[in-house]
């Protein structure tokens, strides 16, 4: 159990010491900052615009850093041979791969931490209205997307061999779960057997990033209740936890 | 490595855990209405590239925020104070009239159906400054249609029936309810303090513009009030 | 007590590509017995399958056939691990981490606690040299630096079998006298030391006993001091054959 934190937190401390992290986060509070411009030119709703854009580029940010990172977590420490010694160690590798996966969300966190505080200030300093309860129900949900979106990743990043690709899949599958109302609308309005079972399969088997999403749904209060809310993070944490058991069986295989 | 993954504890968990998604998954399924309709019966005139990405990829809220720029661009909200006699009529200056300004709030209350705001401004705009009375009311249908708790709309709708019928002194009855809350677009406490000029209650009038002057954020509006309040 | 035992191991690489999967036969019917404490040398060619071997040993790779053992246990076995310690061919670490950081995160997961972690740090770091560069960034090690970093991490866990691949792989004439001490050293100590190299030379200086291995098979195994410097035409003769 030890290990699994030192693992996590030495994880931590490599990308936080990356300059590609400080980069991102400049950069992204730069992009949060911009919204000012956005507010500007946006009359009554300048708080609004402020509030979609800072949220938007939080996940977008976040997004990025996650599957930037998870990719690198296991593929790159092969490549760079990196991995050979600590598994030399007497460390199981189940241990190993979730302490890198948790040390990987604490980062993340923390960038969400970093970017959310950013877009709070800036909502205080230009005195528009905050409403905290879903601005936090909203930022969570996106860290609970990005804990699912990290363990696809991480469950690609095992099974093919080049990090371009499964990054290329990664963000399709990101795209897809967002899309996947549209792909329920589709099988709905469809009348051939097989491709509506199809297509209502592929519904109910790809993650349905739209459950998380909070952020487009701060007006929509009928859908924030308790059972809600708890449904979902069981169906992300559930969901994850399937992925990266699948990812400890492919890395206990794996030859390094 | 050699022992089968079926013939271990870890395996008996890992389908507990699908199980346990399963479930979820249908719960949720059941529980979790998604609350914005298909792109296909969007029925979108206006929108843009960017527009279709930002619902493909959840951004609704956001593609909805750029739509309504958009608006304010096509519309100019400054350049409409200069156009103005001092009665306040507004003055039509584009060549089109205006045509596009019903299509483009539709655009804006199809992308995202909850933005209250959207409505009240755009039937505001169409029906006070354009008089463009079914565009407006329809507009107002759609925000009903969609956000049925929202109970505000109801009045917007009712004023806008009295100055169908010119009975300007309900007109003012009802905006000066609506006017009470703080989601009340500073479009239509102008048109409002308008009306009490219309009717020489120049009092109550100087009281609005100055209520506009404290509460708005809108320079132009802010302007405006100004100008008014010196007159 | 046996120290290594290999037996009928046998190891393939396979690299599929798209259309097609070429095999590459690593290891065939490799059989060797380790059961006196010392030095042993596994000498062959580049690609003769040395490295493959100490990798089957450390659980890095799997065998198609065949089983190993160390101290009689069958790898992988995580308590055989704490006993074991491993120099790779080419030293490769987090960069972004200082020398003493990268040996404090070895020393948890070897299970070193509380004052014996910090005393064992400091122990290697002061035993390979690199004391006072203990709070340099790995990002700004030498080469020399980085193969002494990796010994110290070998050592950590104060192994009773060590591992070292191509120790002196890439150092300079000064750097491999004193990884020949080394070596020496931790025999006087009472450790077992396995390790591969193509240095004849070396091989013949530090070790006991001498394994030749070519083309993944293991052609012989031999006493060092009963071959009086003959090991070189030894060698040669046994790769022709």
């Amino acid at each position: 159990m030890r290990k699994l934190w030192v693992v996590a937190y030495y994880t931590a401390i490599e990308s936080i010491r990356n300059k590609v992290f400080y980069i991102t986060l400049l950069f992204a509070l730069i992009v949060i900052s911009s919204s000012i411009v956005f507010s500007q030119i946006s009359g009554e709703v300048a708080g609004r615009v402020i509030v979609d854009v800072g949220l938007g580029a939080i996940e977008l940010f976040a997004l990025l850093i996650a599957i930037f990172g998870v990719v690198r977590l296991i593929i790159q420490e092969i490549e760079n041979r990196t991995i050979s010694v600590v598994l030399s160690k007497p460390i199981k590798r189940s241990t190993y791969l979730l302490g890198k996966y948790i040390g990987m969300s604490g980062i993340i966190f923390l960038n969400i931490l970093i970017m959310f505080s950013g877009l709070v200030l800036l909502l205080l300093v230009k005195g528009e209205e905050i409403v905290l309860n879903s601005l936090v129900l909203a930022v969570s949900f996106v860290f609970l997307k990005m804990l699912l979106i990290m363990a696809i990743g991480l469950f690609f990043s095992l099974f093919s061999t080049s990090s371009v690709s499964t990054i290329a899949v990664t963000f399709m599958i990101w795209v897809l779960g967002h899309f996947s109302n549209e792909i329920k609308f589709l099988s709905e309005g469809m009348t051939m057997f097989l491709s509506k079972f199809l297509m209502k399969g592929l519904y109910y088997i790809l993650p349905n990033f739209q459950y998380f999403n909070f952020r487009d749904f701060l007006e929509c209060s009928f859908l924030f209740s308790g059972i809600n809310i708890f449904l979902v993070i069981v169906y992300a944490v559930t969901y994850s936890a399937i992925l990266i058991g699948f990812s400890i069986f492919l890395f206990s295989r794996r030859e390094v | 490595m050699k022992v089968g993954f079926a013939a271990n504890h870890k395996f008996w968990f890992i389908l507990l855990l699908l199980g346990i998604l399963v479930v979820t998954r249908i719960k949720l399924e059941k529980n979790f209405v998604h609350p914005f309709p298909s792109i296909k019966n969007l029925n979108l005139k206006e929108a843009s590239f960017l527009n279709f990405w930002g619902i493909l990829l959840g951004f609704r809220r956001l593609s909805a925020d750029l739509a309504w720029i958009r608006i304010l661009q096509y519309y100019g909200t400054h350049e409409e104070e200069e156009n103005q006699d001092v009665r306040g009529e507004h003055i039509c200056l584009k060549e089109d009239g205006y045509k596009k300004l019903f299509p483009l709030f539709q655009l804006v209350v199809r992308l995202d159906p909850y933005f209250h705001f959207a409505y009240l401004y755009g039937s505001g705009i169409l029906a006070y400054n354009h008089e463009r009375y079914n565009e407006a009311v329809s507009l107002l249908e759609e925000g009903v249609n969609n956000c049925p708790k929202y109970w505000k709309f109801n009045f917007y709708l009712a004023a806008i029936g009295y100055k169908i019928k010119k009975q300007e002194n309900k007109v003012i009855d009802l905006l000066e309810k609506v006017v009470k809350y703080p989601d009340c677009p500073v479009m239509i406490k102008s048109v409002l303090a308008q009306l009490y000029e219309k009717k020489l209650q120049f009092n109550k009038a100087k009281q609005m513009w100055e209520n506009i002057l404290r509460t708005s954020k809108d320079r132009g509006y802010k302007e405006k009030a100004k100008k008014h309040l010196q007159y | 007590m046996g120290i290594i035992r290999i037996e009928n191991v046998r190891k393939i690489y396979i690299r599929k590509s798209l259309w097609n999967a070429q095999k590459r036969i690593a290891l065939e019917n490799l059989n060797l017995d380790i059961e006196e404490k010392g030095v042993f040398g596994l000498l062959g060619l580049n690609g003769s399958g040395k490295t493959t071997t100490i990798k089957l040993l450390l659980g890095l790779v799997f065998p198609d056939n065949g089983n190993l053992f160390i101290f009689d246990k069958k790898i992988p076995n995580l308590e055989v691990r704490k006993k074991i310690g491993y120099l790779p061919e080419a030293s490769y670490f987090f960069k972004y981490l200082t020398a003493k950081e990268l040996l404090f995160f070895y020393a948890e997961l070897s299970f070193l606690s509380g004052k014996d972690k910090q005393k064992r740090v400091d122990y290697v770091l002061e035993f390979v040299g690199l004391k006072e560069s203990e709070k340099v960034r790995l990002a700004d090690f030498s080469k020399g630096m980085l193969q002494r970093i990796a010994m110290a991490q070998a050592l950590l866990g104060n192994p009773d079998l060590l591992f070292l691949d191509e120790p002196t792989g890439g150092l300079d004439p000064v750097g491999i006298r004193k990884m020949r001490e080394l070596i020496l050293r931790l025999r006087d100590e009472g450790k077992t030391v396995f390790f591969s190299s193509h240095f004849i030379s070396e091989v013949e200086k530090v070790c006991k006993y001498v394994g030749i291995l070519h083309k993944g098979k293991l052609k012989k195994t031999l006493e060092v001091s009963a071959l009086n410097g003959k090991l070189e035409d030894i060698f040669i003769q046994t790769i022709s054959e």
